[in-house]
C-alpha cells in the first residue's frame, strides 16, 4: 500500500483558492481575478494556473491595479488581484495609503471585496532587488490586514475566510516554499479573524512567528522536545488591531519568548510583541531573531536563517 | 434643462463660492478649502449632462462638482464646518468630500489618484452591463503624473465607461505650464492611445452641454479624453485675498467677482440672461446672508 504523498504548498494555495473561487462565481459577481500574464506563460509562478472563472490578463500598471482595486470594491465588485511580486506593491502605496483611507473614513462598502495575492521573493538569490519582504511594513503603513500563512490548515482558512470577504487584505504566499511538501501542523486554536493560530502547546516556550518563517518555528519546537523541553507554537499575521493576548499570556507562563521575523522592516512586530510581554511579565527571558542586522540584500545568504542549535537549549 | 436655467445656476453657484470665501477670510473653516472661481460652467453643464447612475471621481478642487451636484449651499457649507449636519456628518472635509447620493463616488487630494479608483467604478458598471459612465476630472498639474498615462491605458484596453476631463488651468499652484515642464499634447496622446479627444473652452453652456453629452455617449463603448482650458480665478488654497500681497482680490462687499471675458463664466451667463442679469445678481446677493450659519448655530456646532 502506497504511503499518500503530501502536497507542496503550492499545490494546496491552488486548491484552496479554487475551492473559494468556486462557487464564488455564481454568489459573488461581478468578480473581477486580474494579473499580469494570470493565464499566460508560468501563470505567476502557478499561482494561477487553476483559477476557475475569467481570468483578466493586465499590462503593467500596478498603482492603477491597485486604483482599479478599490473602485471595483466601492461599487460592490469583487477583486481579486494576483500578484508576482510583493515588489510590484510598491509603486502602489499611493492607492493603498491614501485610497484605504478614504475607504475606511467612508465606512465599509456594500458588499464589495478587494483582495491583493502577491508572491513574496523569500527564496534568496534575487540580487540587491527583488527581495522585497515587508509585508508587515506595509500592512502597518496602510492600517490593511495581511497575512503570509505557512501550515496546511492556515492556508485553506484564510484562503477560505479573506479572500472574497467583504473590505481590503493582502495575501502574501512565499515562494521559499512553493515546491516544498506544505507543513502539515496540527491546529489547537485559531483566532476568528485568522490573526492568530496555536499549532502547539508547551511549558517551556513560547515561540511565536511572522512572515514565513512558521517552518523555523516548528523546527525549533521539534528540537526542544528533543530535549525533552515542550513549547507553544503560534503563527501571527497583521491583523489590526494587534490582539496578541493569548501570546502574551502563554509567554507569561511559560517564562520565555521566542519570537521569529522574515520580514527585513528595521521596525518589526517582533519587538511590540516583546514589549507587551514584557510589560505585562517583566522576567520573561526574549529572544527575536528579525533580519534587522542580517538583511544584507545580497544576490546569496537572504534567507532568514536563527540559530535554532542555540535556542533549543533551554535553561 | 434650458440655457438660461444653466445660467442661472452658474451665477448662483459663483454667490455660493463667494460666501465660502467671506467666511474663509473670518477664519470660520478649520480645513483646507481650494475655491473654483472660474469652474462653474463646467461644472453646471456636467451635473446636467449625467444620467442617475453616472458617476464622479473628484479632485482637491472639488467645490463647484460638490455644490453643483447637491444643487444645494448648505450640505457642503456645514461639511466645511464639519458639522454633523454636513454632507458626510462632517466627516470628510473639504478635499475628500463624497456625496454618493449625488453620485460623487470619489474624491482625492493626492493628485492623479482618483484616475485609477475611477477605472474601478467604471469596470463595475461594464461588467454589470449597466449604461452609466464615470467622469473622472483632474487637471494640468495630475497630467504629469505616471497614474495619468496608466489609467488611460488602462481604460483603453478594457473599454472602460470612463470620461477623464482635464480642467487646464495652466497652473499647478503658482507655476505655469511653461514653467515647470514641456507641454503636453493631450489630443495627440489620446489619439496614440486610440481614445477619442474632446476639447473645451469658452464657458459657452449650450457647447459644453452638447460637448459633455457626446463624451457620455461615446464613453459608454470606452474611455474618452476631454480638455477644458479653465481659468482658475485663484490657484491657492485657502480664502482670496490669501495674504497681503495676493494680486487677486476678491470681496462680495463688490458685489459678484465676474470679468469681462469669455473666460470667465459667470461673464458668460450675464450676457445669456441679458436684461434679466442685474436683477437675479441683486436677488442672489440680497439672500446671501441668510445662508450662512448664525453665531448661536455655530455654538451648537462647536459642542
Amino acid at each position: 500500500m502506497s504511503q499518500p504523498v503530501t502536497p507542496t504548498y503550492l499545490a494546496t494555495v491552488q486548491a484552496a483558492l479554487a475551492r473559494a473561487v468556486s462557487p464564488a462565481l455564481a454568489t459573488h459577481t461581478p468578480l473581477v481575478q486580474m494579473g499580469e500574464n494570470i493565464d499566460k506563460g508560468s501563470c505567476i509562478c502557478g499561482l494561477t494556473r487553476h483559477l476557475p472563472g475569467v481570468l483578466t490578463n493586465i499590462g503593467n500598471c500596478e498603482l492603477t491595479h491597485a486604483g482599479t482595486g478599490f473602485g471595483l470594491m466601492m461599487n460592490g465588485a469583487h477583486c481579486v488581484l494576483y500578484m508576482k511580486q510583493l515588489d510590484f506593491l510598491l509603486l502602489a502605496l499611493d492607492q493603498l495609503a491614501n485610497t484605504m483611507q478614504l475607504v475606511r473614513a467612508q465606512g465599509t462598502p456594500v458588499g464589495g471585496s478587494f483582495t491583493i495575492a502577491a508572491i513574496v521573493c523569500d527564496q534568496g538569490l534575487q540580487g540587491p532587488q527583488s527581495s522585497f519582504q515587508g509585508l508587515n511594513g506595509i500592512c502597518s503603513t496602510v492600517r490593511a490586514d495581511g497575512f503570509a500563512p505557512v501550515a496546511k490548515v492556515e492556508l485553506e482558512r484564510i484562503i477560505e475566510a479573506q479572500l472574497l470577504r467583504p473590505g481590503f487584505r493582502i495575501l502574501a504566499f512565499s515562494q521559499r516554499l512553493f515546491g516544498a511538501p506544505v507543513a502539515d501542523l496540527p491546529l489547537l486554536w485559531e483566532a476568528e479573524d485568522q490573526s492568530c493560530f496555536q499549532f502547539a502547546s508547551g511549558r517551556d516556550a513560547t515561540i511565536a512567528c511572522f512572515s514565513f518563517t512558521l517552518d523555523s518555528g516548528a523546527e525549533l519546537a521539534a528540537r526542544m522536545a528533543t530535549g525533552g523541553h515542550s513549547a507553544s507554537l503560534y503563527s501571527l499575521h497583521p491583523v489590526f488591531p494587534h490582539r496578541w493576548e493569548r501570546v502574551v499570556e502563554d509567554a507569561a507562563r511559560s517564562g520565555r519568548l521566542i519570537v521569529f521575523d522574515g520580514g527585513k522592516e528595521t521596525l518589526s512586530p517582533a519587538h511590540k510583541l516583546a514589549a507587551q510581554v514584557l510589560l505585562a511579565a517583566p522576567g520573561v527571558r526574549v529572544d527575536i531573531h528579525t533580519r534587522e542586522e542580517e538583511a544584507i540584500d545580497a544576490v546569496s545568504e537572504d534567507r532568514f536563517t536563527p540559530p535554532l542549535e542555540e535556542l533549543a537549549l533551554c535553561g | 434643462m434650458n440655457p438660461r436655467e444653466l445660467a442661472r445656476r452658474v451665477l448662483e453657484l459663483r454667490l455660493w463660492q463667494h460666501l465660502i470665501n467671506e467666511e474663509m477670510k473670518r477664519g470660520r473653516f478649520r480645513i483646507p478649502i481650494h475655491a473654483a472661481f472660474g469652474h462653474e460652467a463646467l461644472a453646471v453643464a456636467l451635473d446636467a449632462a449625467l444620467a442617475p447612475a453616472d458617476q464622479l471621481a473628484l479632485t482637491h478642487r472639488n467645490m463647484a462638482y460638490q455644490f453643483a451636484r447637491a444643487r444645494a449651499f448648505a450640505p457642503v457649507y456645514q461639511e466645511y464646518l464639519l458639522s454633523p449636519a454636513g454632507a458626510c456628518g462632517g466627516q470628510l472635509g473639504s478635499m475628500n468630500l463624497t456625496q454618493p447620493s449625488h453620485g460623487i463616488a470619489y474624491t482625492s487630494s493626492i493628485l492623479g489618484n482618483n484616475l485609477p479608483v475611477a477605472c474601478g467604478l467604471a469596470f463595475a458598471h461594464k461588467l454589470r452591463r449597466s449604461e452609466a459612465v464615470v467622469f473622472a476630472l483632474t487637471g494640468d498639474g495630475a497630467m504629469e503624473e505616471g497614474a495619468f498615462y496608466e489609467t488611460l491605458l488602462f481604460a483603453r484596453s478594457h473599454r472602460l465607461p470612463l470620461a477623464v476631463l482635464i480642467e487646464n488651468n495652466d497652473h499647478s499652484l503658482a507655476s505655469r505650464i511653461a514653467e515647470r515642464r514641456s507641454p503636453v499634447d493631450a489630443g495627440a496622446l489620446a489619439a496614440s492611445l486610440d481614445i477619442p479627444y474632446l476639447p473645451l473652452s469658452g464657458n459657452d453652456l449650450t457647447v459644453y452641454g452638447q460637448t459633455l453629452r457626446r463624451a457620455r455617449g461615446a464613453a459608454q463603448a470606452g474611455p474618452v479624453v476631454l480638455e477644458a482650458r479653465v481659468r482658475t480665478f485663484c490657484n491657492h488654497a485657502g480664502a482670496t485675498p490669501g495674504w497681503a500681497t495676493d494680486p487677486r482680490h476678491i470681496s462680495l462687499s463688490e458685489g459678484l467677482v465676474i470679468e469681462p471675458s469669455s473666460e470667465d463664466p459667470a461673464y458668460m451667463a450675464v450676457r445669456l440672461l441679458g436684461e434679466e442679469a442685474p436683477a437675479f445678481t441683486e436677488s442672489l446677493v440680497a439672500l446671501a446672508s441668510g445662508l450662512l450659519a448664525t453665531p448661536k448655530e455655530e455654538s451648537c456646532l462647536s459642542r
